[in-house]
């Protein structure tokens, strides 16, 4: 009888903590879109012959629309966060990142200046509510003509954290 | 029945400290591309000036050799891993008899390339620089050096040299 209490108790608490775990898992979410193509060539030498490459580059300020829904409301607050997994790379090319518009729905603050990305999260903006069509805008850095012609990738990842 | 509660909490302490252990809920992700193509270019900073072989700076029973270091070459190169550019010269065509031009390219701050030592122009591309790898140098000093291999009625050769930043066999 003891054991069959036992039992009964951890099955419960299974039940309803599971339950609670899963509204929790389920009721907030980031997505987005857009990529960022940068093509970079003889037009972009900062003079003529012998001259070098201009060092940095920005996409539009609208290269990501990030969207963060499926909060509970005005109280629910929670913060993007950001990093870049390289593809095929080259270590002298830097990223940057910045918020350049709070979308629109709740509120939204931080962001607005460049950092730049490494290989783990780092926090980018925060805020609360569902908010969709928040902008931002990337930078490349680092470019210069001792750097081989190719193809570089890179993986922006933006995260959000339900605080 | 307290053993039943102790379970249930330590149950669902357990499910709900998952919960704090998984806030990250979800992760958007963003391609990025950036290509560099391949860049190769010279140019040369003027035109040297008119080499006059005269008898005026001449000792007596040798013949006359001028030169001019007032021009200088750029160039901005880049090439795939494992290639290399070289610079070539050439006139558009062979100098006249007895007339010889010859030149050499000097090697400039920056550089990873090598120079070549004075060569004779001709209307066959001569090397002048080699491994020229990813870089951006100004101020490469040409040294042309016109002479006589003997000589001839008094008059004017005009040539012009052509420079080219091309892939290094």
């Amino acid at each position: 009888m003891k054991r069959t209490t036992e039992v009964s108790a951890a099955v419960l608490a299974f039940v309803l903590a599971f339950g609670v775990v899963c509204e929790v898992w389920a009721a907030i979410s980031i997505s987005g879109t857009g990529a960022w193509t940068q093509t970079i060539g003889a037009n972009d030498l900062t003079g003529g012959a012998g001259t070098n490459l201009n060092s940095s580059y920005e996409s539009a300020a609208d290269a990501y629309s990030i969207t963060i829904s499926g909060t509970t409301g005005p109280s629910d607050t929670w913060r993007v966060d950001v990093k870049k997994v390289d593809g095929t790379w080259n270590p002298n090319l830097l990223l940057s990142v910045k918020r350049t518009s709070s979308g629109s729905g709740g509120s939204v603050s931080g962001g607005q200046a460049y950092q730049q990305l490494g290989n783990t999260y780092a926090a980018f903006f925060s805020g609360s509510d569902d908010v969709s069509g928040i902008s931002v805008q990337l930078k490349l850095t680092g470019v210069s003509i001792t750097i081989p012609p190719g193809t570089y990738t890179n993986t922006v990842y933006y995260t959000v954290v339900d605080n | 029945m307290c053993r039943g509660l102790i379970v249930f909490f330590t149950v669902a302490v357990v499910m709900v400290g998952a919960t704090a252990a998984f806030a990250v809920t979800g992760a958007a992700t963003q391609s990025v591309t950036v290509t560099i193509e391949e860049v190769a270019l010279l140019g040369a900073s003027a035109d040297p000036g008119t080499f006059t072989l005269s008898g005026a700076d001449t000792v007596a029973g040798s013949l006359p050799v001028v030169s001019d270091t007032s021009t200088s070459l750029s160039w901005t190169s880049n090439a795939a891993a494992g290639l290399s550019r070289k610079i070539t010269a050439r006139l558009d065509s062979d100098m006249p008899a007895s007339f010889v031009l010859k030149a050499t390219l000097a090697k400039p701050s920056g550089s990873g390339g090598t120079p070549a030592p004075q060569r004779t122009l001709s209307s066959t591309a001569g090397d002048m620089f080699w491994d020229i790898t990813n870089e951006s140098c100004t101020g490469a000093t040409i040294t042309f050096e016109a002479s006589l291999s003997a000589m001839v009625p008094p008059q004017t050769v005009n040539r012009t040299v052509t420079w080219t930043l091309s892939e290094d066999q």
